[in-house]
């Protein structure tokens, strides 16, 4: 195996051993530790594929933001939800079989398909063209995207605002 | 062998397996969330990797980034109903909040 | 032959017509109630038919006025018309209608004066103007036939105006139905020409009968037929008995109905029809009026009701008529009609005078001595009697002399004789009555105290009655000839070639009116004066009074018991119909009114089953249906468990097996 096989492997390897620690562990808290190492595999990943600035936005974004605003909302939430147990997981006989009806039609989708001509690998970095078709072909979605976020930051501070007692 | 499209897409539709057993599993609102996010983590591997070797250009890539910017919106969103459910019940679990019961 | 009519026609109808309608409406709050427009209406109408008269005069002889309107179609085609046709009889019925219409209501307005119900009776006064008018100036049968009957409903409403007290209603009752007997007579004529002849137009039936196409036999049967009708109304035997009942109704009524117009109708429609009698239909005609003319008379000489004594002698009279209408001579029996309508309705309306004065007495016995009293009332009445009785000079001697002369002509002998007997005892019993009331010593002195003359309005139709009985006029205009002559039959009636089969038809002009024999003028001259004679022999010496009697036991008793007529009706026919009206009422009540409850009941079950029906099966089907929606309902929202984690993995499910199925069936094809 070539080294960027083995990387791959090793990676994805993490990635899925991540994530499924994150879905079967009980305790939440050991849970979102998975997902950061589920994360890091990803953005490895990314980086394998030549996307090099989505891997660092990956890492920004994901494991600087979005984990460590679980981890909070664990903090905020309190011992009540460290403390859900055995009782935590249910259903997971069903949750297996959807998980794996969905794996295997996915895969049948990606066996069976064709006419994917690997693509030429990009080389040099790929920050520069991001950041221009952000502003220029996909200027829109860019603003649009910005507007959500507002959106959703004014959301999220009014609905935990504290109401007058 | 040499890694090709179908590798990542493999593994881009194991994650989305694990992500959907998470979601349909846990009880806890967030145990839900982290679902969800591995499921778009999911996503953004296949976009990136059809755009590395789908021929599609840049564009997998920018849409990967939008994905992250909403995901993150999302989940700051998600996080914040979770806390005003935990305000007024003082839990989390789900399976606890029925009362849209029909 | 026809010609236009005139526009100022059909307002002789309208005239009274409206204000008959008015009064109806608002008789009670006109000033004097009204009286004033029902008596002007139909002086109006009195001076149309002046002016009618007028313009046909200045008509070709053998020429009319006719017009007519479609009124309905029956659905095979046939049409009825409602028309007016004006000849000779027409004009001059229509002024003696009108003439003595007027003077009669003027008469009631000062006779019913205060009376509670003053506003009603101008009403039926006015409603029988119009009807009697209708029946004149009608162009055929049906129009006459309505106007017939609208002329029995108000003699039926005008007999019986007093209706609180029983006897006069029962009096109204008899008249109709009386009356309704000879009707259905009529029907069956009238139903007879119009199957043969196909139309109720006088003039397609004058023609028709010129050439019956039936047998003769079916064609006396249609002329006795509506001789019937005739019978009824104009109180023939044996229909003559509700005529002196009659007289329960106010004296203005028997004068005008009773007397001078609706007994006369009878009279005019046998004229009117006189082509379509054959000789056999004749011959009844003639002895019937024979038999009533003289049968009458001789009741009305024990008759001491003043009122009574006239009906009997109405009833005489109108005998008379028919005598001459059977003898061949339909122009004498108008002639009379005429002369009889002006005399007899001055005689009622002079005892209506009398019987005001003697506060509402009407018995002989309660009278004499009023001349000296009353002189006016006296002297029209004396002037009127005298016409009556046949005295030379007087209208009557011209009329009764023209009939008596007719049937003569038609070698009836055994007619003439009775026709004779009846004018002697007429002058007989007239002056009895006008000695016992007139002359002699009041019988009853705190009514003669009491008595006078009454208001003017009573007295000027007796004085302008009694004018137009005296007979020059008529002689000296030729009256009978001028009028009675052209009926609208004319054409036909001299013989042509085109009614040569018409029996009817005269060979050659009728002789002129005073071409008699000279023992027939002796004869004529002295009945009238020998009549009166006898009765001045036998009542002014005082020795006798009402209820003397002066005829044969046999003659009496028939005379007393009225013929015996009422007591045949009440025995032999009163029964019958009272057995088939009393199983008429079983079976309406029984069986009809059972017919009904049981329908009843069977609508009620079928209401019951159909509320149980709609009940059970609508409702229960209403039920059912909220029921399914309701389980299904239930069935469904165990979905809504509220559980999120359900829904997600529905949610999830559901992508999975749309996946899978997806590939499955790509798979396969």
């Amino acid at each position: 195996m070539g080294a960027q096989a083995l990387l791959f492997w090793m990676f994805a390897a993490m990635v899925i051993a991540g994530g499924l620690m994150a879905v079967l562990l009980p305790s939440i808290q050991q849970a979102v530790f998975s997902l950061l190492l589920s994360f890091v595999g990803v953005a490895a990943i990314y980086a394998l594929a030549g996307a090099d600035f989505l891997a660092i936005t990956q890492i920004v974004v994901y494991v600087g933001g979005i984990l460590v605003l679980l981890s909070f909302g664990i903090l905020l939430t309190g011992r009540t939800a460290l403390t859900l147990g055995p009782q935590e997981i249910r259903n997971r006989p069903l949750g297996v079989l959807l998980g794996a009806m969905i794996f295997a039609g996915l895969l049948w989708a990606i066996v069976n398909s064709s006419g994917f001509a690997p693509g030429a690998g990009m080389d040099g970095g790929t920050t520069k063209a991001i950041g221009q078709l952000l502003l220029t072909r996909y200027l829109i979605a860019f603003e649009f995207a910005a507007i959500m976020l507002l959106t959703a930051l004014v959301g999220a501070a009014y609905l935990v605002r504290r109401t007058q007692a | 062998m040499s890694i090709g499209l179908y590798h990542f897409l493999g593994l881009a539709a194991a994650l989305f397996s694990v992500g959907v057993i998470g979601v349909v599993t846990r009880r806890n609102a967030i145990g839900i969330l982290i679902g969800v996010e591995l499921m778009l983590n999911a996503c953004n591997i296949n976009l990136v990797a059809f755009s590395r070797f789908g021929g599609g250009g840049m564009v997998g890539q920018v849409f990967a980034v939008f994905v992250i910017v909403l995901a993150a919106a999302e989940a700051a969103v998600a996080l914040a109903i979770i806390l005003q459910l935990f305000d007024k019940r003082r839990d989390v679990d789900v399976d606890r909040a029925r009362t849209l019961r029909g | 032959m026809e010609q236009a009519l005139p526009a100022y026609v059909p307002w002789i109808i309208f005239l009274p017509a409206i204000a008959g309608l008015i009064q109806q409406f608002m008789g009670k709050k006109l000033p004097r109630q009204g009286d004033i427009l029902v008596i002007g209406a139909m002086a109006g109408s009195l001076a149309l038919s002046v002016a009618m008269l007028f313009g046909w005069m200045a008509l070709e002889p053998g020429q009319f006025f006719h017009a007519k309107m479609t009124w309905f179609t029956l659905p095979n085609g046939t049409e009825f018309y409602l028309g007016i046709m004006v000849d000779g009889l027409t004009a001059a019925l229509s002024i003696v209608v009108t003439l003595v219409a007027t003077l009669v209501f003027l008469f009631s307005s000062a006779y019913m004066k205060g009376d509670a119900n003053y506003e009603r009776f101008f009403f039926w006064l006015s409603f029988f103007g119009v009807a009697m008018l209708i029946l004149t100036l009608a162009d055929n049968l049906l129009m006459l036939f309505i106007g017939w009957e609208l002329v029995g409903l108000c003699s039926y409403k005008l007999i019986g105006f007093w209706s609180q007290d029983l006897a006069n209603a029962e009096a109204a009752k008899k008249a109709f139905i009386t009356t309704r007997i000879g009707d259905v007579g009529m029907m069956v004529g009238i139903l007879i020409l119009y199957n043969v002849t196909g139309s109720l137009q006088f003039d397609a039936i004058y023609a028709a009968a010129a050439n019956w196409e039936g047998s003769t036999g079916l064609l006396t049967m249609a002329g006795i037929g509506i001789f019937l009708g005739a019978v009824g109304k104009s109180a023939q035997f044996p229909l003559q008995v509700w005529l002196p009942d009659a007289m329960a109704g106010p004296t203005p009524v028997s004068a005008l109905i009773h007397a001078a117009t609706m007994v006369a109708a009878g009279v005019y429609l046998a004229a009117r029809m006189f082509p379509i009698f054959t000789p056999d239909a004749l011959g009844y005609i003639a002895a019937t009026g024979a038999v009533t003319a003289f049968g009458a008379a001789i009741i009305a000489v024990v008759q001491t009701d003043i009122k009574k004594v006239l009906a009997y002698s109405t009833i005489s009279q109108l005998g008379y008529m028919m005598i001459g209408v059977g003898c061949g001579a339909p122009w004498a029996g108008m002639f009379h009609l005429v002369t009889h309508a002006f005399f007899k309705a001055c005689l009622f309306l002079g005892s209506g005078s009398v019987i005001y004065a003697m506060h509402h007495a009407q018995d002989l016995k309660d009278m004499g001595g009023l001349r000296k009293k009353m002189p006016i009332t006296f002297a029209t009445f004396l002037v009127a009697t005298f016409a009556l009785a046949g005295l030379p000079f007087m209208s009557g001697f011209y009329s009764k002399d023209a009939i008596l002369y007719a049937a003569l002509g038609d070698h009836s002998y055994w007619i003439f004789g009775f026709g004779f007997a009846a004018a002697f005892l007429t002058a007989f019993y007239m002056t009895r009555m006008v000695w016992l009331c007139f002359f002699g010593e009041p019988r009853n002195q705190e009514k003669y105290d009491h008595a006078k003359e009454s208001p003017w309005q009573m007295t000027l139709p007796l004085v302008v009655l009694a004018v137009l009985s005296i007979g020059v006029i008529y002689n000296q205009t030729h009256f009978a000839d001028t009028f009675f002559r052209t009926p609208a039959y004319q054409e036909q009636f001299a013989k042509t070639d085109s009614n040569e089969n018409a029996y009817w038809a005269a060979d050659a002009e009728p002789p002129a009116h005073h071409d008699h024999e000279t023992w027939f003028t002796m004869l004529a001259w002295t009945l009238g004066p020998a009549g009166i004679g006898l009765g001045l022999l036998l009542y002014a010496r005082g020795k006798r009074n009402e209820k003397s009697r002066v005829m044969p036991q046999a003659m009496q008793s028939y005379a007393e018991n009225l013929a015996y007529m009422d007591d045949l009706y009440l025995g032999a026919v009163v029964p019958g119909f009272d057995r088939t009206a009393e199983s008429a009422r079983w079976t309406d009540e029984n069986i009809v009114d059972g017919l009904v409850n049981v329908t009843g009941r069977g609508g009620l079950l079928v209401g019951d089953i159909s509320g149980d029906f709609d009940q059970v099966v609508v409702d229960g089907a209403v039920t059912l249906s909220a029921d399914v929606a309701q389980g299904a309902g239930a069935v469904v929202s165990t979905a809504q468990t509220g559980r999120i984690r359900n829904y997600l993995a529905g949610a999830i499910g559901a992508t999975a097996v749309v996946i899978v199925g997806v590939i499955f069936a790509l798979w396969i094809l």
